[in-house]
């Protein structure tokens, strides 16, 4: 799926609106000039192409070039990125980075660092009652979407122990592998006494 | 003989004119429209010009130290995207044969503060003033239509184009839907030449505009001119129903 061209041109309004309000960013910003960053939104199936130049940055749905650096995952999951420390993002699975490493954490600690209050920048453009109503939905399909994923892991784990007895519950792995700490400490111990025993024979 | 009847003749809109005296009939229209340019742009097509040159930046995969030749290039909207996309190392020539639209472009261009990497070439694109293999990019925007011999210009370009390097025609072409194409004929011929009189004061130029993109090789036949002069991985993109094509080709 490709974002229209007047999706990408607001977002890039928005953007560039928002770095041009604050110097310190802008700087930053300019060092990344003549960088192709790729994210690639695995559930809506999407990819968006930012390209740094000299004082702006372009959004464009497709750019025939090779990023420097791209971003994989989900919509959640790369906003997560931004919130995380990269590395706890990254081992958990949920984003791949491919490209520049160094590149992508640069980016990734800018943005920490600037959090973008998106619905307030759009307001200016798009006007606060369709950006408020606008971000109610977003906030809505985010909060439904995180509520729908813990019902269906929970459905499922409940499916997987109880009706269908293929794995023990949480409180009888816990029980089954306490008992087998406390095995191995008697062990241990027993096994402490026998050198003991036969220090004491010799 | 008569000297006339030896001499090559060409189209100038669906007039055929002697060659020699395209050029100067193509100066004079875009004389008199230089300075009303950008505004009848943005009314004829109601603001989509925008939207092709846009595409055009997207499918051109500019890097930051690219040569970026601008022919054709007119009031500069292209060339002002690529300058913000180069770098120190890179480098955007704008080219136009008319100097009053190069004028034009290079009075907007500084008027909004853009002055570097930009530089400025009055060039004939049959005969450009360049060295071979220097350029990683090529765009040449609503400008090969009123070239006289399409098939030098092209092979010019090709010559200083580098190798691996990409060319990108945008072009007025032929509408793919029969019914948009009578919209799109009624609107070209009856309300265009109004519209030029009322902005520029000047209907004739306008004519020309519509009878030069119907004498305009169609897509197919574009992209095999592309492919005779030696450009490969050839292909054009319609948009806006085929009103405009974008072609593009690498040399290799």
């Amino acid at each position: 799926m490709k974002l229209p061209l007047p999706i990408t041109l607001i977002i890039e309004k928005a953007i560039n609106t928002f770095i041009e309000q604050s110097p310190k960013m802008r700087q930053q910003f300019s060092t990344y000039a003549g960088k192709l960053i790729k994210i690639e939104l695995t559930d809506f199936n999407l990819a968006i192409f930012f390209y740094f130049s000299n004082n702006s940055i372009k959004v464009m749905s497709e750019y025939e070039s090779e990023p420097d650096t791209t971003f994989i995952g989900s919509s959640v999951a790369l906003s997560q990125l931004i919130q995380q420390d990269m590395t706890d993002t990254l081992f958990t699975g949920n984003v791949v980075i491919q490209g520049d490493m160094h590149l992508g954490e640069d980016l990734k600690n800018s943005f920490s660092q600037y959090p973008i209050d998106f619905e307030e920048k759009l307001s200016t453009i798009l006007g606060d009652v369709f950006t408020h109503q606008l971000f109610a939905f977003f906030n809505r399909t985010k909060k439904w979407t995180n509520a729908s994923e813990q019902i269906i892991q929970s459905n499922i784990s409940e499916y997987l122990v109880f009706e269908r007895e293929r794995f023990a519950c949480q409180h009888e792995i816990s029980s089954y592998t306490s008992s087998v700490d406390q095995l191995r400490l008697q062990l241990d111990r027993l096994e402490a006494k026998i050198e003991r025993l036969e220090i004491c024979k010799k | 003989m008569d000297h006339n009847d030896t001499q090559h003749t060409t189209h100038f809109g669906y007039k055929q004119v002697a060659e020699s005296e395209k050029q100067s009939k193509v100066t004079a229209v875009f004389d008199s429209v230089a300075s009303q340019y950008d505004l009848m742009n943005d009314l004829m097509s109601m603001g989509i010009h925008r939207i092709w040159k846009r595409k055009t930046i997207e499918q051109s995969g500019v890097k930051s130290h690219h040569k970026i030749l601008d022919l054709a290039g007119g009031t500069g909207d292209l060339a002002k995207e690529f300058s913000n996309m180069t770098n120190a190392n890179g480098q955007v020539i704008l080219a136009d044969i008319n100097a009053a639209m190069l004028e034009c472009g290079r009075d907007k261009l500084i008027d909004q503060g853009i002055i570097s990497p930009i530089q400025y070439v009055q060039a004939d694109a049959e005969c450009l003033p360049f060295k071979d293999n220097y350029f990683d990019r090529i765009t040449m925007a609503f400008g090969l239509r009123n070239v006289t011999h399409k098939e030098q210009a092209l092979k010019s370009i090709f010559r200083v184009l580098k190798p691996g390097g990409k060319f990108l025609i945008l072009e007025f072409s032929h509408p793919d839907n029969q019914l948009f194409k009578k919209i799109y004929d009624q609107y070209s011929f009856k309300l265009l030449p109004v519209l030029g009189k009322l902005i520029a004061n000047d209907s004739d130029s306008y004519q020309y505009l519509a009878e030069s993109i119907r004498m305009h090789p169609n897509q197919e036949t574009l992209m095999s001119m592309m492919q005779q002069a030696g450009f490969e991985k050839c292909q054009y993109i319609n948009m806006t129903s085929g009103i405009v094509a974008l072609h593009s080709g690498y040399k290799f």
